[in-house]
């Protein structure tokens, strides 16, 4: 029998857990490539290596203290209920961790925090959050002339590396988000989440490497290979598995969750075609979460 | 793939199920209608099993107890006054050999017991080409109906059997497979021709009567089928063996924890507030009391207006901290666990909801999606 006959608010929490759990390799992953790679070339000191791992732990505290700030002295909740099961704390380390180039931390931090709380006022908008500030970051980033997606290892060494290196995760992205097989891991990991939409990753993956096998096969010097590259360098695992099944933000019915599938292959295969890069599976996630309703009518 | 959750309402799930008595209560009440006639006056003494009221449809509704009576508009209270042998004695039949047709509904007319509001006699005036008992505990972790096969499995089992030879129709005893009494129910249907028992594998919300129906015998229209309970039978039982109601009705209450389930066996029109401060040591005022299907969440806002009786299955006590709803996350479980394909969120709900209640059962958010207020978190 089911202790509980109906789940306790503390349910949300735990699937916000879990997400953070499914993070966790990326972060120690970023911290490797981006922080102790850089330090053992001598290039930062140990502590600012350490920025790479700290960060993305104080982001979330931050955010949990400016939540209680929110729940507790500005609505004057009775309990801490509504600041634990808050997604904002999760949406906020999300988007430091697929955006974060290393050297623009003074736009990432702030625009993290404005996030929050345009978080209180898209409630009932189906506009992903996450993809929204990515695409708001690298306009800005793009008009300040900072966009430098380089890590630091690609930049110095600029290696061509193999398909399954760049499956590992050596490749130029952004902080955490050019490994396909830490996207996986967080994919078993989040499959232990009954709430979460496992389809939807998979439609996106499936679609996006359609479409974009399907142009490569009218260029000459694109190989199905280099579609596989540069769907681990574009960070379109990460984001079909961590952004795009927010659940928030997506399709409910059967129907819906191809279609949005199919609508983000589509749309991020022509922008990664079309040069836009890193950014285009989260301008394909924006558009895709906007007509979500719409989706989800599809019988 | 559809999602389900089996409710398997199995006591080995539970652990065990605490069989408790209240057959003595201090009052119990009869509610009553336009057009009930009253067969006592204020003040009266009565008897057990003495006729109180008769109903418009001549349903008769008998005293569960010997007490003193007052009447008011709305109600008949009876004061209990624990005198055991006041009991109105009728003559017991000593075998259903003799019983046609025409003596079943006679002796069935004459007691007036009744079933969903109507007197049970009115069942049988149509033909039917099967009689479906269902035999399991329609709601989740419900655990009366069985109490009732355990205690009257040969009464209701010579009941079909009757049944079944003088309509002349066949009689399908359907319990869960699950279910403890399924061995010594299909050894006494054995006895009986035209009488079979079905074991379902598949759980709640298929116990629901319309979707047995749907599941079993598809190729039946719904006016080709009666679906009756084992209560129904036993009350035919009664009837025709010794010319008597039965007052006796059997109510799970449980706290929604598996350490304290009880099925009470009480008499109809007891208080539920009554049993449930005998029963339970804490104040039910700190918690939600959902009615039968607690997945429905049915708030019993007022404990003091509710008496035992045929529509009162289950009595669920459940803490009422933790549970406030929270705004949609959209993850869809409503919809995809939905045995009738629709669309718990929309608003309002379709006609076709058969309020299963397993929507609000899986809502990560504890909406209730049965609610016309739940827009305001959806």
């Amino acid at each position: 029998m089911k202790k509980d006959f109906f789940s306790n608010n503390k349910i949300l929490f735990k699937i916000n857990l879990l997400y953070l759990i499914a993070l966790i390799p990326i972060i120690i992953f970023s911290y490797l490539k981006n922080g102790l790679a850089v330090y053992q070339a001598h290039k930062i000191s140990f502590f600012g290596s350490l920025q790479y791992l700290c960060i993305p732990i104080l982001i979330v505290i931050l955010v949990y203290c400016l939540e209680i700030l929110w729940f507790v002295y500005i609505k004057k909740d009775k309990d801490f209920d509504d600041v634990i099961n808050s997604s904002v704390p999760l949406i906020c380390c999300l988007c430091y961790l697929v955006s974060g180039p290393r050297d623009s931390l003074f736009i990432t931090v702030p625009l993290i925090v404005v996030t929050m709380f345009i978080t209180k006022f898209l409630k009932k908008v189906s506009i992903n959050q996450v993809a929204l500030f990515n695409v708001v970051l690298y306009g800005i980033l793009y008009a300040l002339g900072l966009a430098n997606n380089a890590n630091f290892l690609e930049a110095s060494q600029a290696t061509n590396y193999s398909l399954m290196q760049s499956f590992i995760g050596y490749g130029v992205g952004a902080i955490g988000v050019t490994s396909g097989l830490l996207g996986i891991i967080g994919y078993i990991i989040l499959l232990f989440n009954p709430y979460y939409k496992k389809s939807i990753p998979l439609y996106c993956i499936i679609f996006y490497f359609v479409i974009a096998g399907t142009m490569a096969v009218f260029k000459a010097d694109v190989t199905i290979t280099d579609v596989l590259v540069g769907m681990f360098n574009n960070g379109i695992i990460f984001a079909s598995v961590f952004v795009a099944a927010l659940s928030i933000y997506s399709p409910m019915m059967s129907s819906g969750k191809l279609a949005y599938g199919m609508l983000f292959g589509l749309i991020a295969g022509i922008l990664v075609a079309i040069g836009l890069g890193g950014v285009s599976p989260y301008i394909a996630i924006l558009f895709a979460s906007i007509v979500t309703p719409l989706l989800d009518r599809i019988k | 793939m559809k999602l389900t959750y089996k409710f398997k309402n199995s006591e080995a799930e539970i652990g065990s199920i605490d069989k408790k008595e209240y057959l003595d209560p201090e009052k119990v009440y009869i509610y009553l209608k336009n057009g009930d006639r009253i067969k006592l006056e204020d003040g009266d003494k009565v008897k057990e099993n003495e006729l109180v009221r008769v109903s418009y449809n001549n349903r008769k509704t008998y005293s569960p107890i010997s007490g003193t009576c007052h009447v008011t508009d709305n109600c008949v209270e009876i004061t209990n006054d624990h005198k055991k042998n006041e009991t109105k004695e009728k003559e017991s039949l000593k075998s259903f050999d003799d019983i046609d047709r025409n003596k079943f509904m006679k002796l069935l007319h004459d007691v007036g017991d009744s079933v969903n509001n109507h007197e049970l006699a009115d069942y049988f005036e149509d033909n039917y080409k099967l009689i479906l008992v269902n035999g399991c505990d329609i709601e989740p972790y419900q655990f009366n109906i069985r109490a009732i096969i355990k205690d009257h499995a040969e009464e209701i089992c010579e009941t079909v059997g009757l049944i079944s030879k003088i309509f002349n129709v066949d009689v399908d005893f359907v319990l869960t497979s699950s279910d403890p009494n399924l061995k010594k129910v299909s050894s006494e249907a054995d006895r009986y021709n035209g009488v079979k028992v079905t074991s379902l594998n598949e759980g709640f919300p298929y116990t629901l009567d319309s979707l047995l129906k749907d599941k079993l015998y598809p190729q039946y229209s719904d006016k080709d089928v009666l679906i009756l309970d084992p209560l129904d039978i036993y009350k035919i039982y009664k009837a025709l063996k010794y010319q008597l109601p039965v007052t006796e009705r059997y109510v799970t209450v449980s706290y929604a924890d598996k350490d304290r389930v009880y099925v009470v066996k009480t008499k109809y029109g007891v208080s539920l507030k009554e049993i449930l401060s005998d029963i339970l040591p804490d104040d039910p005022s700190n918690h939600y009391i959902y009615l039968n299907n607690f997945m429905r969440k049915t708030i019993c806002t007022n404990l003091d207006l509710m008496v035992v009786a045929d529509q009162v299955r289950a009595v669920f006590i459940v803490d009422n901290k933790g549970i406030d709803p929270i705004d949609c996350i959209k993850c869809g479980k409503c919809v995809q666990i939905c045995p009738i394909d629709i669309n718990p969120m929309a608003s309002p709900l379709s006609g076709d909801c058969i309020r299963c209640g397993l929507c609000n059962f899986v809502c990560p958010s504890n909406i209730n999606l049965l609610e016309e207020n739940k827009k305001e978190h959806v």
